[in-house]
């Protein structure tokens, strides 16, 4: 069995954005390659075949790559519970969204709400990724509640926003409002953090190798340095990752701040001594 | 263009004909005599079918701030709930808070051909309008909020004569379009912003010093005097409080005979006895109601299941706000005017509170003798959305229904309320008083709401089905202004309401303390304030119908 693999044509070039949430090892189990083509993909206001937008081959569809991707393309991964998704190129919105497990690799950036409301599974993105990484839709109180998300690059504004559980580890740097509205979960940064870190943190633990160069809020109650068990524990975690974590030196020496004081204050930002 | 429609069954209560078999001719619109010699453009067989008014909903939330702010929270009310486009129809989404064209499409489906948005606020008004203006089909108006606001509440600290009031109140409803003027939690929003919490009908506001019942008092006579036929449109003290009852009773006894309308009474018929500490003050509130003939309510029916609150009334609403399913909320200020709140709310079969509401509802229509003077809603979307309704018309006209349903309630509830043991069941003549002939009369329509000739042809035409639900889902046939928009159950065409206003006289003098009111405190200037007639018919689209005041009034010029 070889890839299923599906290769954006060059020609048309796309003009609306593409919903690949059909283009799932869920949806595609028992399809023939007949059947794939014959998918009707929502584009605008219309829908087009699979097989006029992409260039279909390999018949694996618990190994689905798509090849020569577009920021167009999103949805990707959508509701999937299983199976190997591997993007060759940047990739839209909404990928990873509603995951429940199975694995997604992007060679590439992805666009806003990468992971949005993941539950389960992983998601590893060889690149950068746009705002509201594991976040809420608009207006839903939960962001993910599962899963991790492994960034190489660096993630956008509001990563995290209302995140509920699982797992988020940037190896750059962190947008604006990074872990704002957290309701719990873990967010770690091996790069820098930009302004107003973990504002309306409700739980959960921002973990920072390095000292924020925008300083810590001051709705964030300095707790003073801790030796923290539970952190060699997290690191021994992430050795089976393909990550530059895996290769963190382990730590248990922190400085520990406690917030959003303006709201129920039981979040913390843990930054490496 | 003359129509017939031939040997339907006519409930038109406006005329006192129950049941009698007419025909009925439509002429530009308009019902007219029989004509004599004249072919028909179109003849319609409606021998069998039962043929009313279109339904007027007096009190429905489909325009205005709040509607737009339910909107925008919840997203999971749109998206459970998507309406795809068709050739005719435009898409929409919503089910507790729908998009206005689907509100249009919906209401007209059910053979309503109007409704009325109780709480436009003023310095709103503009923007409530357009959002109506927007929803197809049915005619609407509004009654325009006051009562919190601060220019009133000045005028009555400082003790100005209530001609100076009316002038006020004239010169508001004329330039914001209203049709009615209506007070939420009298003064209570405005005290809100002083940091009070509570506040009954003789508690003073503390840094204005006035009462809700003295507000209730000025506002009721404003109405009246101005000859405005919709009486003042009140929403009580206490909303939802137990034990609110005698606030309520209170209220009616205590605005000295003026014509007044207490809405969604449901909310404010609550006592405090029993283990739950909340029980029924249906049979006390609905006597109240029986001998106080100055008195109408529509009831703010219940209906379980996932809904949205939207009020003016900030102070309730903040209260409310642990019980907010899913658990988000917004209260705001608006202005020198008032303020609102919306929460989702989950009306829940199996919880105590929530199934004695249903019951005080249904009581409260079932012992209110006069159905003249109660009216069929749900506060849409406050009980539950107006697309409930057909289902409340069961409730009411199916005893054995209602005792079903009734059954499967919270034990302890069942065990609260005497509902059980009430037989009385609507007839389709009833129903035709309290959603057309009564509607009509209550909000001021002198030419909807019945058959008679002159009347507008708004018309729709049922199928007598046993199963009272699906005979108020799906008319056979709606007429709206003489043309056929629903054929049945579905809509065939889409037509544009009018916007139902009166103008009451003022003296223009008012402005000369409103304009530097306006420059000193409010975002608009006075003269961009008031909105022109203009605005809503300039496109062709909508139009203003001006209805007539009541003869006799003071200002009977
Ligand atoms: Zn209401």
């Amino acid at each position: 069995m070889s890839a299923l693999t599906f290769t954006l044509k060059t020609a048309p070039a796309l003009v609306q954005r593409i919903d690949c949430s059909a283009l799932t090892s869920d949806a595609l189990a028992e399809k023939s390659l007949k059947d794939i083509a014959e998918i009707e993909l929502q584009t605008g206001n219309t829908t087009v075949r699979a097989d006029s937008v992409f260039d279909i081959s390999g018949d694996d569809v618990n190994n689905i790559v798509f090849v020569n991707s577009s920021d167009k393309l999103d949805f990707v991964g959508h509701s999937m519970t299983t199976g190997k998704i591997t993007v060759e190129g940047n990739v839209g919105a909404y990928t990873g969204i509603f995951m429940d497990g199975g694995n997604i690799e992007v060679n590439g950036d992805t666009g806003i709400y990468t992971a949005c409301e993941m539950k389960s599974g992983q998601i590893k993105i060889n690149g950068n990724t746009g705002d509201f990484v594991g976040g809420a839709r608009p207006g839903r109180k939960n962001g993910m509640t599962g899963g991790t998300v492994i960034i190489t690059g660096n993630s956008g504004d509001r990563t995290g926003d209302h995140m509920r559980r699982g797992m988020i580890l940037i190896e750059g740097n962190a947008g604006d409002y990074c872990a704002a509205r957290m309701v719990s979960g873990t967010i770690a940064v091996l790069g820098d953090t930009g302004a107003h870190l973990a504002y309306a943190m409700k739980r959960g633990t921002v973990l920072l190798t390095q000292t924020p160069s925008r300083g810590i809020s001051a709705n964030f109650n300095d707790c003073g340095s801790h030796t923290l068990a539970f952190l060699p524990l997290l690191f021994a975690s992430f050795a089976k990752l393909d990550s530059k974590f895996a290769q963190v030196e382990s730590f248990s020496r922190v400085q520990r701040y406690a917030g959003d004081l303006a709201g129920i204050g039981m979040g913390e930002i843990l930054v490496k001594i | 263009m003359l129509m017939k429609l031939t040997g339907g069954k006519i409930y038109d209560p406006a005329h006192g004909i129950d049941g009698e078999v007419r025909d009925i001719y439509v002429r530009d619109g308009r019902i007219v005599e029989r004509p004599t010699d004249v072919k028909f453009d179109q003849e319609i067989d409606v021998r069998g079918k039962v043929v009313m008014a279109g339904a007027i909903d007096m009190h429905t939330h489909i325009g205005g701030g709040k509607v737009n702010i339910a909107r925008t929270m919840l997203p999971e009310d749109h998206a459970a709930d998507v309406v795809a486009r068709t050739e005719l129809m435009r898409s929409g989404c919503g089910h507790a808070a729908p998009s206005t064209l689907t509100a249009g499409y919906r209401y007209a489906e059910m053979g309503y051909t109007a409704g009325f948005e109780p709480a436009i606020l003023p310095i709103n008004a503009r923007q409530a309008h357009m959002e109506m203006h927007d929803t197809p089909i049915i005619d609407k108006g509004g009654y325009v909020m006051l009562g919190s606001d601060d220019f009133l509440l000045r005028m009555m600290a400082a003790n100005n004569d209530q001609e100076a009031i009316n002038n006020y109140v004239a010169w508001t409803m004329n330039h914001s379009h209203a049709i009615g003027v209506k007070v939420v939690n009298p003064g209570g929003i405005n005290a809100f912003k002083f940091n009070q919490r509570k506040l009954d009908l003789d508690e003073k506001n503390h840094y204005y010093g006035v009462t809700p019942r003295e507000i209730l008092l000025r506002l009721a006579r404003a109405v009246k005097e101005l000859g405005v036929p919709h009486p003042l449109h009140v929403h009580g003290c206490n909303l939802g409080v137990p034990g609110n009852l005698d606030t309520t009773i209170n209220t009616m006894e205590g605005i000295e005979g003026l014509p007044m309308h207490m809405t969604h009474i449901q909310f404010h018929s609550y006592g405090t006895e029993g283990d739950f500490k909340f029980s029924s003050g249906s049979a006390q509130i609905a006597e109240q109601i029986n001998k106080h003939k100055n008195i109408t309510v529509d009831v703010g029916q219940i209906l379980f299941g996932q809904t949205v609150t939207a009020s003016g009334d900030n102070m309730r609403q903040h209260a409310a706000h642990p019980h907010a399913h899913p658990n988000k909320w917004v209260c705001m200020d608006i202005e020198c005017d008032a303020g609102c709140g919306v929460l989702p709310f989950k009306y829940k079969d199996q919880s105590y509170v929530n199934a004695l509401q249903w019951m005080i509802g249904l009581e409260t229509f079932l012992m209110v003798d006069d159905p003249w003077r109660v009216f069929l809603t749900t506060d849409h979307p406050n009980g539950a959305p107006f697309t409930s309704y057909p289902h409340l018309i069961k409730l009411l006209m199916d005893k054995t229904f209602r005792n079903d349903v009734l059954s499967q309630l919270h034990p302890e509830a069942q065990k609260a309320s005497h509902l059980a043991s009430l037989d009385r069941e609507y007839t389709l003549y009833e129903i035709a008083i309290m959603t057309r002939a009564g509607a009509a009369k209550l909000v001021g329509l002198a030419d909807r709401g019945h058959l008679g000739v002159g009347g507008a042809a708004d018309i729709t035409v049922y199928t007598d089905n046993p199963d009272r639900e699906k005979m108020f889902t799906t008319p056979d046939y709606v007429f709206k202004d003489g043309n056929m928009v629903v054929k049945d159950g579905h809509l065939i065409d889409v037509t544009w309401g009018t916007t139902h206003v009166v103008k009451p006289n003022y003296d223009i003098s008012i402005e000369k303390q409103l304009k530097p009111y306006f420059d000193r405190y409010h975002t608009q200037k006075m003269g961009n304030f008031k909105i022109s007639d203009d605005e809503i018919s300039d496109d062709g689209r909508g139009s203003i119908t001006v209805q007539p005041l009541l003869l006799g009034a003071k200002y009977d010029y």
